[in-house]
């Protein structure tokens, strides 16, 4: 459609923070880019739950996997279980316009760190992020 | 030529010119369609691509603070509605500061005097369109714009109003609320149930109460009690309760909401009386009582589980299948 929409870049250079979107509402991929880069962090998105898989499964290792839930083919909670058993889930944040209780927990099963609600607000998004890459990142000091 | 050949040529040619004006209306036909087909194709193409270029000029300017290219931004008159649609659409998708700048955005831009205007429109159907807008901003400033709305003559227009109304945090006349639920809601059950949740969430469910404990023959008496359950209106149990005194007199369908609500604010008050809605005649009472009864610590006696157990209706035996699933549970 534009160059927006194109093969998402993997690549990972050591020491950035890079944040995956999974997502099929292009909007909401413009509005995230947005402000994702304008904090500093690099951003990349595809609007498809299996090819983004595959993507993960191929040894991509993003930062944070934000994904949405009701996607065509396959869906958020699917992406989340799948990656889980491929041990190739990074930490991840639920983006979705469900609103039931019972859904939240199943993102939170399913190894989501994080549920965000839609209609979002871009400040608590952010701080979302920030709280959930600090706890990764001091995780991953006391384990290292 | 004989007067039949004359009569058969005559004949042959009024068809033939029939025959011949319609192959020239359908060649004009499908040329019409045609152009009509392409004009949409182009139209649709365009607008798309209006609708990325402005979906870029908002989101630079809310989250670039680059307001140049929306300063600069000269609009023909087929654009505006396309550039009122992309920001309503963000309007949708955000919430916080974000959204607030949209919603002054969209007043500065005089989208919403336009809509409040055209609130007087003849056609029902714009009427009903800038409702839908003006529902998305929720501003209590529209609060005036809403209520004169809630007396259109169209149902779909006055229910749009009450229902924008009721997701405001303003007061509104419980008299004109109710007569226009009642008016308009009463064949739209979940339109009503969903203005009473939002008036039961945003300003007490006092108001829901009395108005059922006044009206409980009324068309939304349903939907009142399916919010009150909803709700866990524990303080609506006298009202659940004085229905269920006289079951007789109020449809099936209210009293098994009224045991449905009772089973959710779980109040065994209602046992007694549920006791008796175990021989009501119709099989949704019935089970609904099982349901209740048993949720709520009831005992059935050995003559009622005999009735029961006899009893031939799906409702009825699915609920004592519960019953004797849950007694295995335990």
């Amino acid at each position: 459609m534009d160059s927006f929409r194109h093969t998402p870049d993997t690549k990972v250079q050591p020491g950035e923070v890079h944040i995956f979107l999974v997502e099929d509402g292009l909007i909401y991929a413009r509005i995230l880019s947005a402000l994702l880069t304008k904090v500093g962090y690099k951003f990349s998105w595809i609007d498809d739950g299996a090819k983004a898989f595959e993507i993960l499964k191929g040894g991509f290792t993003p930062s944070l996997l934000i994904t949405d839930v009701m996607m065509p083919g396959m869906s958020g909670f699917e992406l989340l279980v799948r990656l889980k058993t491929e041990k190739c889930l990074p930490p991840t944040i639920v983006l979705t316009a469900l609103q039931k209780e019972e859904e939240v927990l199943r993102g939170l099963e399913c190894g989501a760190e994080d549920f965000i609600k839609k209609p979002f607000s871009p400040s608590v998004l952010l701080a979302r992020i920030q709280l959930v890459l600090s706890r990764n990142a001091a995780s991953a000091t006391k384990s290292g | 030529m004989d007067n039949l050949s004359l009569e058969y040529l005559n004949q042959y040619g009024i068809i033939g010119l029939i025959v011949f004006v319609q192959a020239i209306m359908l060649f004009f036909g499908i040329i019409a369609t045609g152009l009509f087909l392409i004009g949409r194709a182009i139209w649709t193409k365009h607008r798309l691509s209006k609708e990325d270029e402005f979906n870029k000029i908002l989101i630079e300017f809310l989250f670039e603070s680059n307001t140049s290219k929306l300063n600069s931004l000269k609009l023909e008159f087929w654009q505006t509605t396309i550039f009122r649609d992309v920001i309503l659409h963000q309007i949708r998708l955000l919430s916080g500061q974000e959204r607030d700048e949209l919603i002054g955005l969209y007043t500065r831009a005089g989208f919403l005097k336009k809509d409040r205007n055209l609130l007087h429109s003849r056609s029902w159907g714009v009427r009903l369109s800038s409702l839908i807008r003006m529902d998305l901003l929720l501003l209590p400033e529209n609060r005036e714009a809403f209520v004169h709305s809630m007396s259109d003559q169209h149902p779909l227009v006055a229910l749009c109003a009450t229902r924008a109304i009721s997701r405001l945090p303003v007061e509104i006349d419980d008299e004109l609320l109710f007569s226009t639920l009642v008016r308009v809601g009463g064949r739209r059950r979940e339109a009503a149930i969903e203005v009473l949740s939002n008036i039961g969430t945003n300003s007490g469910l006092e108001r829901i109460i009395s108005y059922l404990e006044k009206n409980p023959e009324s068309p939304i008496a349903v939907a009142c009690v399916v919010v009150l359950g909803d709700l866990r209106a524990v303080e609506a149990s006298n009202v659940f309760l004085q229905i269920m005194n006289s079951p007789e007199l109020f449809s099936d369908e209210l009293i098994t909401e009224v045991l449905q609500g009772l089973r959710k604010i779980a109040d065994p008050a209602g046992l007694a009386l549920a006791m008796q809605t175990l021989r009501h005649s119709s099989p949704r009472v019935r089970a609904t009582s099982i349901y209740f009864i048993q949720e709520v610590g009831g005992s059935f006696s050995t003559e009622d589980l005999q009735t029961l157990n006899e009893d031939l209706s799906v409702e009825v035996r699915r609920a004592m299948q519960f019953i004797a699933s849950q007694r295995q549970a335990a």
